[in-house]
């Protein structure tokens, strides 16, 4: 056609607002939006107040990721599909929920080894090798954990805590009070190259996502299917739920479940906060910018409850590492 | 290939461009990016309408869509564009090459939205007409009719003889 060769075409051409303007659709924010469109598609289906709303980010506060994380996890955040009405199938929500605790029931005798990374701003990396076993105990029965952590890579603590579960060990923070409780407690401190062994008064939980918490949050069916991946190679399922803290406080984890088994294969917790009028170090933030101060990572997997696995949930001792009478975490009943 | 991957391809293909066909409806920030995950949202919920071989000019019908109905629905902002509508600019005459973009851009300001449209797809996001006959959802000679006349009312707007500015074959 001649006329988008004529010179007017041409100078209205030039005349193009922002010429310099490249966007990248490998950036950070159009990976986000990417996300957020493919999930799109079951939250409409689960979510139909929420299909007219925009996308434009609210503003938002954040507290400590380890502080928050245990308290988050153990609330009904928002739920947007209950049970299914009379003659109408079930939902994303009830289908994945019924899935995914009768997978973790299935699993229950087993191992569950998660390997945890924690950031928040301004600190250390933080890692973590968890072992859970039963998976999933049931009150009353004898339960192990084992947390072996690591800063920066470096071997920090090496405890494994040995319980009877209760209704009070599917959170992750232990109240003071609720009754006595007890665990026998093995702690390996590489920094001065000690160990401990006792009974003590305070138990270790699994931390973070724990296989408990998560069984928590899916039967309280506080989450939103987010819809399928592919993860590890495998389909997932994305389940996400949040909770606000006040006005401006948001902690979002979304898990990843084998869409085959329904058992977890990876969570990620992240805690943000965004506000029209956010400084940090006192330079104000673009309006539409987050601010993610904590970021925790788990990958799951499930292990037979064979002998040589079970051995894993004992800490090693180095060798030259001497016993102590004392640990500076546990407040021992009497040493063992 | 499976509708996700297939989807993804798309988005790494089309984001720019719709981001460019944002700003270029003078949309930034929050809004543009509004206008862009809509149009990628409706395009998932409808990939299996979308054409395999080119699917950009068919999204950018659906962003065209978004986009009037933003406007249409922001009865507050619609008011203000057209109070600020500007005027046609003052005759230029000459050489269109040697016209400020700004009066130029003015000048595309001051015609129906339909002639500014047109003119935008194929001035700024670079569409063919008979891409542009899909975005519009007319055939390829009404495109080209379309996109005539309303060159044809920008020129005039800025005072230069159509007749003159066509170049010389080579």
């Amino acid at each position: 056609m001649s006329q988008l060769d004529d010179d007017l075409l041409a100078a209205l051409r030039a005349a193009r607002p922002d010429p310099g303007y490249q966007p990248s659709a490998t950036s950070p924010e159009a990976r986000a939006m990417l996300a957020r469109v493919l999930r799109s598609r079951e939250d409409r289906a689960v979510r139909p107040r929420l299909a007219g709303l925009r996308w434009r980010p609210r503003p938002l506060l954040l507290a400590g990721l380890s502080a928050v994380a245990g308290a988050a996890v153990a609330a009904v955040l928002v739920t947007f599909v209950t049970a299914p009405g009379p003659g109408s199938s079930p939902s994303p929500v009830a289908k994945v929920r019924a899935g995914v605790l009768d997978a973790f029931e299935r699993a229950s005798g087993d191992i569950v080894y998660a390997t945890r990374t924690v950031k928040e701003l301004g600190s250390p990396t933080e890692s973590q090798q968890i072992w859970t076993y039963p998976a999933w105990p049931a009150s009353g029965q004898r339960a192990r954990v084992r947390v072996f952590g690591h800063q920066n890579g470096v071997p920090v603590e090496d405890t494994e805590s040995i319980y009877v579960a209760g209704p009070w060990s599917n959170r992750l923070t232990l109240p003071t009070t609720g009754g006595p409780r007890v665990a026998e407690i093995i702690d390996v401190e590489y920094a001065t190259r000690t160990w401990w062994r006792a009974l003590s008064t305070s138990v270790l939980l699994a931390p973070g996502l724990s296989p408990a918490v998560i069984r928590e949050q899916i039967a309280s069916g506080g989450f939103t299917v987010a819809g399928t991946v592919r993860l590890q190679g495998r389909p997932a399922v994305e389940l996400t739920w949040s909770r606000r803290f006040g006005p401006r406080i948001v902690m979002t984890t979304r898990l990843w479940v084998d869409a085959r088994t329904y058992l977890p294969l990876q969570s990620v917790t992240t805690q943000w906060i965004g506000h029209p009028n956010l400084q940090v170090n006192g330079q104000r933030m673009p309006r539409d910018r987050r601010l993610v101060l904590g970021t925790d990572t788990t990958q799951y997997h499930i292990l037979p409850a064979t002998p040589a696995n079970l051995a894993l949930l004992t800490p090693p001792i180095p060798a030259g590492f001497t016993r102590t009478a004392h640990s500076p975490h546990f407040p021992a009943i009497h040493p063992r | 290939m499976d509708p996700e991957a297939r989807f993804r391809a798309v988005f790494d293909r089309a984001y720019a461009p719709l981001c460019r066909y944002a700003r270029h409806r003078g949309l930034s920030g929050a809004d543009a990016e509004d206008l862009v995950a809509q149009t990628l949202e409706i395009a998932w919920r409808r990939l299996d309408d979308m054409p395999e071989a080119e699917p950009l000019p068919w999204l950018y019908a659906i962003a065209r869509n978004v986009w009037r109905n933003q406007v249409r629905q922001d009865r507050r902002r619609s008011a203000i564009l057209a109070r600020y509508r500007p005027s046609p600019p003052a005759a230029a005459g000459g050489d269109p090459a040697r016209l400020e973009p700004g009066v130029l851009r003015a000048a595309l300001a001051s015609l129906s939205d339909a002639d500014q449209e047109v003119l935008r797809l194929v001035a700024w996001d670079g569409l063919t007409p008979a891409e542009v006959a899909v975005v519009l959802g007319c055939n390829p000679v009404a495109a080209r009719s379309r996109l005539h006349r309303a060159r044809g009312r920008l020129a005039a707007v800025l005072g230069l003889d159509a007749g003159v500015q066509r170049r010389a074959p080579a």
